[in-house]
């Protein structure tokens, strides 16, 4: 309620704005009953401060900050990526053979037929071993008797039961098989040395029934304990091979998601 | 708070936190001081005060040292200069001169109280938060602030 008491403080809150709709009429019709002290309302304005524009502060730039964790994007970013997509297509296009063909390797060595290759030669091989006398003898796919060969002149290492025997033929696919079948190949026999193995293309005609090429792979004399070691070799290999497949077969993976657990066994 | 919306508070309100800061201290070189820090402290709080606090938070700390700086000032007998507009002539105003002559007769908290709610409309609570007072301290220091004002103003030497 607005007494000769407080009038002044309500005056200075109706120049500051703080009276709500209830305060200022009480406060309109106290003035109107004291018409005398009206006057003094436009006194309470008259010391307001007004700010003064022109009071500016010079040294704003010395304020901001840069975020150092944020990576200025700058135009230039989306054109060296652009660019170095553009010349990688560029060579591409321009070499094709590099696209989807892949060329391992480039012989230098002139283009003659395998079998001008493969000519006896008038001096021995640097190797020591004999010459090839008697033409090249047809082999045949033996897979079983072979291992069972070499299981006996090499030392059991293992003393569990071989594994079952793979052959081949069965484990390929058609065309694999027929592929290997067209090799012929069959173990050495008799006390000749024996060399690598030299490809020949033979014509062969009848059991394909296509005419076409394959490779007969003949074993010419060489050092046999050179292959011998190398027969060891890829026995060992075969062995360690076994040794790791059953191993895993053996392994059982047990994976724990909190109080899950998951066992795998193969 | 980020950096992005700091350096627009930065934008938006050092002109006026100098200005209040100016005239409290009555003093350029202390209204920098008194800008700076408070900018500065609110760099370093600004993941904990939200941006549309930002202002509230700086006339908070200008007010505090603003409020120092003139008490530091009172106490070495400094002469408080006139505020310097970078060499723009204002437009001779007897009343406004007055009231910046009758401002300077204030102590340093009835000025800021002045200041922050003629300057930047802060209502008598924001200013009770700010200030650390009670809505009726706030009012009756305006009054009494206000009354020597009318006084000072009222003397015909001071406007003329």
């Amino acid at each position: 309620m607005v007494t000769i008491e407080n009038y002044e403080e309500y005056l200075m809150m109706q120049a500051d704005g703080e009276l709500d709709a209830g305060e200022l009429a009480a406060l309109t019709a106290f003035l109107d009953a004291h018409p005398e002290l009206a006057a003094e309302a436009s006194a309470w304005q008259d010391v307001k401060l007004v700010p003064d524009e022109l009071v500016r502060y010079e040294h704003t730039g010395t304020l901001l900050r840069e975020d150092r964790n944020a990576i200025a994007f700058r135009p230039w970013h989306l054109a060296v990526p652009a660019a170095a997509a553009l010349l990688l297509t560029l060579f591409i296009i321009r070499n094709p053979q590099t696209a989807g063909h892949r060329t391992v390797a480039r012989s230098t060595a002139p283009e003659t037929p395998l079998t001008e290759t493969l000519k006896p030669q008038s001096t021995p091989p640097a190797t020591g071993a004999m010459p090839v006398k008697n033409p090249p003898v047809p082999i045949r796919s033996i897979p079983r008797p072979r291992r069972a060969m070499l299981a006996q002149n090499t030392p059991q290492r293992n003393p569990e039961p071989a594994a079952a025997p793979v052959r081949p033929a069965e484990s390929l696919s058609g065309l694999e098989a027929q592929r290997t079948a067209s090799l012929n190949i069959e173990p050495l026999r008799g006390s000749e040395p024996v060399m690598l193995a030299i490809a020949e293309p033979v014509q062969q005609s009848g059991s394909t029934g296509s005419g076409r090429q394959s490779l007969n792979v003949r074993f010419a004399p060489a050092n046999a304990e050179a292959l011998s070691l190398v027969k060891d070799g890829l026995d060992q290999r075969i062995e360690q091979l076994g040794r790791a497949a059953k191993t895993v077969r053996e392994t059982a993976v047990v994976i724990k998601f909190g109080s899950n657990a998951f066992h795998i066994n193969f | 708070m980020n950096t992005a919306a700091y350096n627009d508070c930065v934008r938006e309100l050092s002109d006026a936190v100098y200005r209040f800061a100016f005239k409290c201290t009555g003093n350029a070189d202390d209204a920098q001081d008194v800008v700076q820090s408070g900018f500065e402290v609110l760099w370093l709080k600004r993941e904990e005060v939200p941006a549309d606090r930002a202002k509230a938070f700086l006339f908070q700390v200008a007010y505090n040292q603003s409020v120092s700086a003139y008490r530091r000032a009172s106490r070495h007998d400094d002469e408080t200069a006139i505020p310097d507009s970078g060499g723009r002539q204002l437009a001779p105003h007897g009343l406004k001169r007055a009231l910046d002559g009758a401002l300077e007769t204030l102590d340093s908290r009835s000025r800021a109280l002045v200041l922050l709610k003629d300057y930047e409309g802060y209502s008598y609570a924001e200013i009770g938060m700010l200030t650390g007072l009670n809505e009726s301290q706030v009012k009756v220091t305006l009054f009494r602030a206000r009354k020597k004002l009318q006084a000072y103003i009222g003397k015909p030497e001071n406007v003329l």
